[in-house]
């Protein structure tokens, strides 16, 4: 009489799941023959007879898990019989034991041999579930799937992907599944945008600054101003002083390396036909109002095409992105790498603030500062942008 | 909107295209003053006359061959043929004339009749195998023929007011044991462009798809799989060929699932035909493979318990869909 | 009895029968060089059959025919240089290249179509006659088949209706006492075909096929009782046919000798060559003359058929449906 037990399969193995038996109870089977098949961690293995015998008293019921070294049935040698204690053990485990559903299935012809499709490694998952798992970078081997023969479905991959975020299972709808689509290309701009800001906001610990500034100086200045410069110019030449005077900020942060710049070159957001680009005004702090309008004029120009030369793009310390015009109220910006920050501006809104004890209605414009905790703390970005805000609101000192 | 019987709706229909079209006439067994051997064909002898409403003699194939003349020479014939069953008698005529006159004879004609025969199990009547088979697979691999089967009475009346008006020879199959089968049909000129299917019940978790009586008894499917929360969407494509494969397609990348559905036997039926299809365009979409609920490869027995062995059913679809959806 | 006959009708049908037979002799030759595809039936021999009937049509008369079918159709009027073009399978043919010679049809000419399933167009032909009548229109139908058709149930089935509802159609059996290779005595068992006739309630007779003023006379006054509303009328003719069941048909079932003897003793051009001149309507330079014109008008054919395109495999699924 052999002893059937769970073999230790691999080196950390410490439970094995029984797929199946291979061979019926009461059959004699060869040393050597595929008696019964295991899935482990890492595969599904069969797993030969070690002796000649007749199978008998099983006691393991497939779709279970059994610990490496726990008996499973017996090889009895002709003639002999399951000692009575024996039978009895396998017939309590046996009850004990929950058989795992399995799916209702048609009546099949008793010829077809249902194989173990995950024999070899590998991963059985229905087609929709594959495309849910690379659409949300789920790892279909470390799924445990629940169709037949453990094929991952549909609502595993769903089920791991609302066990990520962390919401309720019953919420999760993968928005679009089902529905028709178009694949958009990408342009060449908006992949590496994306590429960049994406490594930008892995590693970039950013905080954000905001602060509302008065815009009534500057909307009077600009009213008096020749040719009436854009909100844009006026930010560009304000904030190029307040680098003058904040060279702190005027910082790259490089492979590590703090690197500070001696010249001002503010680089401006603008949206093209194939993605977003940053264009830099250089020496803004050297320029006048009137000529940073006018280098804004020609940078307009070509962000209709989306052309410009690589050097109108290069040599920028630090961006400003202007969404006022777009509408909107506030946003926060990813930091530009490898600039140490970048300014948000949103549209001036008549807003009711407290002023000389009483409420007044003035045009307040949101301005909020990213920036990059490697190269800047709040030490250093709150006063740049409190004078930032004062030069607005006090234009005429300055210009 | 008035209530007619499949019947009566397709009684409606001819009526109305040979008042509409004095080149319409009928040909078949005992469809004059007897009405048919259903009833189908009622009254219509006493409105139109013997010219227009022609009984003929026990001959299947002449029948049809002597309709696609007259649609040759200019006429719309309606033939009845009693049981799809005797079709293969006219199966010459059918595949050989019928169909490919257009395509060998380089467009020089057009064949515009329509051959109408009951087909189906009915099984309170013991029909056994030469009265209950359903034929559309022998039909959709004819190329040249357009295959009918309407599922409801409305859909009876629209479908055989454009076949008759359609240019091409259609096989219209009716369903004999729907003839009783009461809806809704819209009064007037009510037509149905053939190659539409319909989604006759939306839902969400799997599609079946469905022609004929299994429709219907999809539908009652579908009430015992609401109750335990799933929720089907059933298909019907009315014509089966051309098929509406594109409805199909939008019904399985929306649920993912499917189950094809054939009163016909399973090896070679139409359903295979949907599989096919399904795997080829909605592979991607597919969280189960297609689900097959066919009628058995046997011939239709006599004996009550035999029959009821045979045919697919509301069960039968149930579980099938269950084991798509995993439940 | 004297028959007198138009001598511009006797010219027609000579020149006609020429036409069949150069036409056959023609795709014979197409067929020898490998330029032709596919089963070839050639009614050589049976012209006198397909003239005698045809003419006795009218134009807008119809008839169905063969696969055996081209004699029919050159006498109904048919142009040889889209019949020959069809038989290539060229785009200009008839059927646009997708009939072949099996299943050509000329509806311009009031051929509804060759229906080589045997006797399959028997009930097509009933069909058409009964739309006829029903639309007020007097037409006939010519229904031609081969003795090998009273194999056939369907054929039966269509004298039954035809005689049923009276109508105008004249079923034309051509004995040529061979269905491929099956001698006509062993498998049918009608031998006389006036009494088949008779036994469906209709006239029949059984007549020389190669004599193409007998079959005009007979069909003539048949066409005529059909048009009046008489009813259906059964024309056998006993024919031969001179070449293979097919072209390039190994003819082990009957002997070389008897097909010489049916060409030499049985030729309805020859016989109708020789009443023509018997009677005066036309002299030797005549028929000699008419012999060289069909041979023209063939080699036309030919030269338009080979300056022909093939059809554009892009258009293969045009005309499936209407």
């Amino acid at each position: 009489m052999h002893e059937v037990r769970m073999p230790r399969l691999t080196h950390d193995m410490q439970l094995g799941i029984l797929v199946d038996w291979m061979v019926k109870e009461g059959k004699f089977v060869r040393r050597g023959a595929h008696l019964f098949e295991v899935e482990t961690d890492k595969a599904t293995v069969g797993v030969e007879a070690e002796a000649d015998g007749v199978l008998a008293g099983i006691c393991v019921v497939p779709g279970n898990e059994v610990p490496v070294g726990a008996m499973m049935a017996y090889l009895l040698a002709p003639g002999e019989e399951l000692p009575a204690a024996a039978a009895q053990s396998a017939a309590a485990q046996l009850s004990a034991q929950t058989t795992p559903p399995s799916p209702s299935l048609l009546p099949r012809s008793p010829t077809v041999t249902i194989l173990d499709p995950r024999a070899g490694g590998r991963t059985i998952a229905s087609p929709i579930a594959k495309r849910l798992a690379a659409k949300h970078s789920v790892d279909l081997s470390a799924l445990r799937g629940s169709g037949p023969r453990g094929r991952i479905l549909e609502r595993d991959v769903l089920a791991a992907v609302a066990a990520a975020s962390a919401q309720p299972e019953a919420e999760i709808g993968i928005a679009g599944v089902g529905v028709e689509y178009d694949i958009v290309p990408l342009s060449a701009i908006r992949r590496r945008t994306g590429e960049r800001l994406t490594a930008s906001w892995a590693v970039t610990p950013q905080f954000v600054l905001e602060a509302s500034v008065d815009m009534t100086e500057a909307m009077r200045w600009r009213e008096w101003a020749d040719g009436k410069p854009s909100i844009t110019a006026l930010l560009v030449r304000v904030v190029a002083a307040a680098l003058r005077a904040h060279p702190e900020i005027n910082v790259t942060f490089v492979d590590g390396e703090l690197r500070r710049y001696r010249r001002v070159n503010v680089g401006v957001a603008v949206a093209t036909p194939v993605g977003l680009m940053v264009p830099v005004v250089h020496d803004a702090d050297l320029l006048s109002l009137q000529a940073i309008a006018v280098r804004l004029e020609a940078i307009q120009a070509a962000a209709a095409e989306g052309r410009f030369a690589p050097a109108d793009l290069s040599g920028g310390t630090l961006t400003i992105s202007n969404l006022g015009p777009l509408g909107i109220d506030a946003f926060t910006a990813v930091v530009n790498p490898p600039q140490a920050a970048i300014l948000a501006v949103g549209q001036i809104i008549s807003t009711p603030v407290g002023r000389n004890g009483t409420i007044e209605l003035r045009p307040m414009m949101c301005l909020r500062l990213s920036a990059d905790h490697r190269a800047l703390d709040g030490a250093l970005a709150a006063p740049f942008l409190s004078d930032f805000r004062a030069m607005l609101e006090n234009l005429w000192r300055l210009l | 909107m008035p209530e007619l019987t499949y019947l009566q709706a397709i009684n409606q229909a001819l009526r109305e295209e040979m008042e509409r079209d004095k080149t319409v006439f009928l040909l078949g067994e005992d469809i004059g003053k007897h009405g048919g051997a259903f009833g189908v064909t009622r009254g219509l002898f006493d409105l139109f006359g013997p010219e227009r409403v022609r009984d003929t003699p026990i001959s299947e194939n002449t029948i049809v061959g002597t309709a696609l003349g007259a649609a040759v020479a200019g006429m719309r014939p309606v033939v009845e043929i009693m049981f799809a069953d005797f079709s293969a008698l006219a199966f010459d005529q059918i595949a050989n004339e019928t169909a490919k006159l257009r395509y060998m004879f380089g467009g020089q004609c057009c064949a515009p009749l329509v051959v109408r025969m009951p087909q189906g199990g009915l099984s309170w009547k013991s029909s056994a195998a030469h009265h209950s088979q359903s034929v559309e697979g022998w039909y959709v691999q004819i190329p040249g023929l357009k295959v009918v089967l309407p599922s409801t009475p409305a859909d009876a009346k629209g479908l055989l007011k454009a076949a008759i008006r359609d240019d091409n020879p259609v096989i219209y199959l009716e369903h004999k044991g729907l003839y009783g089968e009461k809806g809704e049909v819209p009064d007037g000129d009510y037509v149905i462009p053939l190659g539409h299917g319909e989604v006759k019940r939306p839902g969400t978790h799997c599609t079946v798809i469905a022609v004929g009586k299994m429709v219907q008894s999809a539908l009652t499917a579908a009430e015992t799989l609401a109750a335990e929360g799933i929720e089907i969407e059933i298909v019907d494509p009315r014509t089966l060929l051309p098929l509406d494969e594109e409805m199909m397609f939008v019904s399985v990348r929306k649920t993912h699932r499917a189950v094809v559905v054939s009163e016909a036997p399973r090896t070679g039926s139409v359903s295979a035909d949907w599989g096919m299809r399904i795997y080829s365009e909605c592979f991607d979409w597919l969280d189960a493979p297609v689900g097959w609920v066919a009628a058995l490869d046997v011939p239709v027995p006599y004996s009550n318990r035999l029959e009821a062995e045979i045919w697919p059913t509301p069960e039968k679809i149930a579980a099938a869909v269950r084991e798509a959806c995993y439940a | 009895m004297t028959i007198q006959y138009d001598p511009d009708l006797l010219h027609r049908m000579y020149r006609t029968m020429n036409l069949i037979r150069r036409f056959e002799e023609a795709a014979g030759g197409l067929y020898r060089q490998g330029a032709l595809k596919g089963g070839i039936h050639a009614s050589s021999g049976q012209e006198a059959v397909a003239v005698g009937v045809c003419f006795a049509l009218r134009s807008d008369d119809w008839i169905t025919s063969t696969h055996r079918g081209h004699g029919h159709h050159i006498a109904k009027g048919a142009d040889v240089k889209r019949l020959m073009a069809e038989i290539c399978g060229k785009d200009s043919g008839y059927c646009r290249g997708r009939g072949g010679s099996m299943h050509v049809a000329a509806f311009d000419v009031g051929s509804l179509g060759a229906y080589p399933i045997v006797a399959s167009g028997a009930p097509v032909g009933v069909g058409a006659a009964l739309a006829a009548r029903m639309s007020g229109q007097p037409r006939v139908v010519a229904v031609f088949f081969g003795e090998g058709a009273l194999g056939q149930g369907t054929l039966y089935e269509a004298l039954n209706l035809a005689q049923v509802w009276k109508l105008p159609v004249l079923f034309v059996c051509e004995n040529n006492h061979y269905a491929v290779s099956t001698p006509v005595e062993r498998s049918i068992a009608v031998s006389d075909m006036a009494a088949l006739a008779s036994a469906y309630g209709m006239p029949g007779a059984m007549l020389d096929g190669q004599d193409v003023l007998a079959v005009y006379d007979w069909a003539s006054s048949s066409i005529a009782r059909a048009r009046k509303g008489g009813g259906p009328s059964f024309l056998g003719a006993d024919t031969y046919r001179f070449e293979g069941h097919y072209f390039g048909e190994l003819q082990v079932y009957r002997s070389e000798q008897e097909v010489k003897e049916a060409r030499r003793t049985r030729d309805p051009i020859a016989r109708l060559g020789a009443r023509m001149l018997e009677i005066g309507v036309a002299t030797q330079a005549d028929l000699e003359a008419m012999v060289g014109a069909a041979a023209i008008e063939v080699q036309a054919a030919l030269e338009f058929t080979a300056a022909s395109p093939e059809p554009d495999p892009a258009t293969v699924t045009e005309y499936i449906y209407a």
